[in-house]
């Protein structure tokens, strides 16, 4: 076999029948890794080939944002290249991975300590969007992004506290999970703000991302795909978008004219501004020493200086109110409907400088627009997928982000399937994406 | 400070900022961080932004005490996903 397939799952094919072995499989990724990364910088560092194990995911190189334990192998976090650390056990999410013979093949670059929307980390070299050199890749799980879209691995491992999985996976065209709260152990991940932090995933199709999902999550937890047709509701906001994502997402719900489209959602300020509350008092906790010492980057600092200010009962309340506010969201919007679409970012993915704190063209506005609709999300819990639906102008994806009720991540990657097939093909979204810039 | 304080706060007119200054100093003094006077003001900005949504979740919160023990989050979850 000389060229890789776009998927995981066309690799399996190929591997099952044996148009290639799990060991040639293994080292033409390891390969083509090291060879196009040299120009990308989504690495940090090459795990040791360990050899092929059996299992389904055998032959299937992967690698995850460096904030997992691996076997042996502290993470770095974005802080530092990580540690050996003998007898340390690998996260269970990359554990059970490998426990069916996927390989890790490398820990990837990600903004320091999870405290970023972009890649940026003076740190590292600046991660290079696969699909345009001049376009940012958004973070804090950009190496990922940057190693699944250049197609160097068949799916990551990231993590997600205000979209830190959705928002790279939008610059990347890429399917971007972040899963229900709890589904998937966050032992062995570094934290960044526990109540909100999720395990998510970046493939580069929707049935790849449902395949590694079912390993990784607690299955038990993972509520079937419902087997009637899915009702759809969609928040259309009537401002804050760019013309060309509010067409293509106007475009995108008028494929089914039983989709109910709203204009505002009511709660989304509130909520957002209690994910804050939790999130800036619970990355304080977690640099307190640091903190105290002076001894963060400005963009942690950034985070979590205001949880040293933010009043304790402000906190706590915001922990005792979330339940009543998802029982509330899932009754106005996701009792009478399956999943509501709803933008992933409201601009066409910019350009790298535009978003760079230390480029002459940085614009702040444009660097807090990438958050604007992913940390309310956090702070419900629910389950929030994001993919590709349409090109700009510029040839760069605009992707939607479609939510469902907790557990019901399979729900979403059904839908995403079906729009994966209609609109992109058999070999995902991310390959239709590449060699446009 | 106590919540009934906090949910009064009203800073005069001329700063509206003002009134969150204290709250700032205090947060910051209580674990032996010191801040320039941006910083101070850029934390009572954020304050500002925030206690609209603290409002709500302080009331929301008030309202659960006197009921008999919330679940918890997770069960809260796994009972929506049934829902």
């Amino acid at each position: 076999m000389h060229e890789l397939p776009a998927t995981l799952r066309g690799l399996q094919l190929a591997i099952s029948s044996r148009r290639t072995s799990p060991g040639e499989a293994i080292s033409l990724q390891r390969q083509k890794l090291k060879s196009v990364d040299a120009r990308l910088h989504s690495v940090v560092q090459q795990l040791p080939d360990t050899g092929t194990y059996p299992g389904p995911l055998a032959g299937i190189g992967l690698a995850h944002k460096d904030i997992f334990n691996t076997a042996g192998r502290r993470p770095g976090a974005g802080h530092d290249a990580g540690a050996a650390s003998e007898g340390l056990l690998a996260a269970p999410a990359v554990a059970r991975l490998e426990a069916v013979g996927a390989s890790t093949m490398a820990v990837l670059a990600m903004a320091e300590y999870a405290c970023g929307a972009t890649g940026d980390n003076p740190l590292f070299k600046r991660c290079i969007n696969p699909l345009n050199e001049h376009a940012a890749v958004g973070g804090s799980s950009s190496g990922s992004a940057v190693a699944v879209a250049a197609g160097l691995v068949y799916g990551s491992l990231g993590t997600d506290t205000a979209g830190s999985v959705r928002i790279p996976a939008a610059t990347c065209a890429l399917v971007g999970l972040k899963t229900t709260h709890g589904l998937i152990p966050l032992d062995g991940v570094y934290p960044l703000a526990p109540s909100l932090d999720s395990v998510g995933l970046l493939t580069r199709s929707a049935p790849d991302a449902m395949h590694l999902l079912q390993i990784v999550a607690d299955t038990g937890m993972l509520r079937p795909a419902t087997s009637a047709q899915l009702r759809i509701k969609a928040w259309l906001p009537a401002s804050g978008l760019h013309e060309e994502v509010a067409s293509a997402i106007q475009d995108f719900t008028r494929e089914s004219a039983s989709t109910q489209i709203i204009a505002t959602l009511p709660q989304h300020q509130t909520l957002t501004r209690l994910a804050e509350i939790v999130m800036h008092t619970e990355a304080a906790a977690t640099h307190r020493a640091a903190l105290l010492a002076c001894a963060l980057s400005p963009s942690v600092e950034a985070v979590a200086l205001a949880g040293l200010v933010i009043p304790p009962d402000w906190y706590h309340a915001a922990l005792a109110d979330r339940g009543r506010h998802a029982q509330m969201f899932v009754q106005e919007h996701l009792q009478a409907h399956d999943l509501l679409v709803l933008p992933a970012l409201p601009h066409p993915v910019p350009d790298w400088s535009a978003v760079a704190t230390d480029s002459p063209g940085f614009d702040v506005k444009q660097l807090l627009a990438l958050h604007s609709y992913m940390g309310f999300v956090n702070y419900l819990g629910f389950p929030s997928l994001v993919f590709p639906i349409a090109r700009d102008s510029r040839g760069m994806p605009i992707s939607v982000q479609v939510l469902a009720r907790p557990f019901h991540e399979a729900d979403l990657l059904a839908f995403a399937e079906q729009v994966e097939l209609r609109r992109f093909g058999v070999n995902g979204f991310t390959e239709h994406f590449l060699n446009q810039g | 400070m106590p919540n009934s304080d906090l949910q009064s706060a009203k800073a005069p007119e001329s700063d509206p900022l003002s009134g969150w200054s204290v709250v700032v100093r205090e947060g910051l003094s209580s674990r032996g961080k010191a801040a320039t006077p941006a910083e101070e003001r850029r934390l009572g900005k954020t304050l500002d932004r925030l206690h609209p949504a603290a409002n709500v979740a302080l009331a929301g919160a008030t309202a659960l005490s006197g009921q008999v023990a919330s679940p918890s989050f997770p069960s809260v979850l796994a009972q929506l996903s049934d829902a």
